[in-house]
């Protein structure tokens, strides 16, 4: 009898462990099947503006082009884009230039010219960024 | 039977003997006897039914604790292989937005972008799908080109990026620059798998990484001409050199 009622603990304890540990297996898959889906490409604005900051305007055009943008940016997020597209633009301008393709060079200038626009509160990187590729404000 | 006192016809029923009134000893007995019986039945199905209710619980136990077991197996054998199945899900996923990745990647190759094309292949995890296997040479080359573009800036400006020296930036910029050139480099096989559509898209990233690479990292074209032959390393020197005579000219 004594025997029959040990069994029967025994039999509860190991359901009670096993219970336990199949709850810890689960967290374990769903913690690494969510981290597989988690989106380490996005964003935000502040993240630009520490860039814009230290006058990392090619980092921030890189950054720009590994992150994920939300289909309606706010607004000050789509000024720091604008900013990084500038940079971009402005490079590629000042590449074509150089080099004398000018139709390639008027296409890029048009782009920046749209990306000045979009620019708003930030226009002050513009000036910036001319400077440290060495473009003529004057030309625009 | 009778009666022990008058010897008249009693039944089983009968308390009393109708005739005389003394009492029906084997009613009583019988009463007895079915008491003792019933008490005996009614302990027997009690044992029956627990001995009976230990076993199935047994058994239901014994079958939990199988199928936890398995469960077990199941999850553990899930988690070991979780990122394969997330990526499983993701070609699933990928497999029904196929034409609209397709329409997307050939609009960027279109329009030459390439920094947007690396960018759109990768954020999207295109690599895991099958059907858009054709875009992998031009979006691995575009994502090269993107962190030689990057590289050179940090060259360029490296008074802001004091944690990297420029010998670091430009092994860096070496190193991609062979990748490239290695994708650059197209045997018949390769280019029986490219359409003329991406042929040409590669023909003109190559053109205007030489350019970016002529402008910037100041090399005159005739050394950019031997890239093709050239390992990582000298690439890295013939940079370096590069740099170095812009600076001493400036």
């Amino acid at each position: 009898m004594m025997l029959k009622t040990n069994i029967d603990k025994l039999m509860n304890i190991v359901i009670v462990c096993l219970c336990v540990v199949m709850l810890i297996c689960s967290l374990i898959f769903i913690n690494m099947y969510m981290e597989a889906f988690t989106d380490y490409h996005y964003r935000s604005a502040d993240d630009y503006i520490w860039y814009i900051n230290d006058k990392k305007y090619s980092e921030m055009t890189i950054q720009m082009y590994l992150s994920k943008h939300v289909a309606n940016p706010p607004e000050d997020l789509k000024e720091c884009i604008a900013v990084a597209e500038y940079y971009k633009n402005a490079s590629y301008y000042k590449m074509y230039s150089e080099v004398g393709e000018n139709d390639k060079a008027k296409k890029y200038l048009s782009l920046m010219d749209e990306n000045r626009k979009a620019v708003g509160s930030l226009s002050f990187a513009i000036e910036d960024i001319n400077e440290e590729l060495e473009i003529d404000s004057g030309k625009k | 039977m009778k009666c022990v006192k008058c010897g008249s016809n009693l039944t089983i029923d009968d308390k009393f003997c109708s005739y005389c009134g003394s009492a029906n000893v084997y009613a009583v007995q019988h009463r007895k006897d079915m008491q003792h019986f019933r008490e005996d039945y009614y302990q027997t199905k009690r044992n029956v039914i627990e001995r009976s209710g230990r076993k199935v619980s047994r058994i239901a136990k014994g079958t939990i604790i199988a199928g936890l077991v398995v469960l077990c197996f199941f999850i553990l054998l899930a988690s070991a292989n979780a990122y394969r199945i997330s990526d499983w899900v993701k070609r699933a996923e990928l497999k029904k937005d196929t034409n609209i990745h397709k329409n997307n990647l050939d609009k960027l190759e279109a329009d030459r972008d390439f920094f947007g094309l690396a960018s759109y292949y990768q954020i999207n995890e295109l690599y895991l799908s099958d059907d858009l296997r054709e875009y992998e040479t031009i979006a691995n080359l575009s994502y090269y080109y993107l962190f030689i573009y990057d590289y050179t800036h940090q060259v360029l400006n490296s008074e802001k990026y004091p944690y990297m020296s420029t010998e670091d930036l430009t092994e860096y910029i070496g190193d991609y620059i062979k990748m490239c050139y290695d994708g650059f480099e197209f045997d018949e096989y390769r280019q029986e798998q490219y359409s003329e559509t991406h042929m040409a898209a590669i023909q003109d990233l190559r053109d205007e990484l030489e350019t970016f690479i002529h402008v910037y990292l100041k090399v005159p074209k005739e050394d950019i001409e031997k890239f093709q032959q050239l390992s990582a390393g000298k690439i890295q020197l013939v940079i370096e050199r590069s740099l170095d005579d812009a600076e001493n000219e400036y």
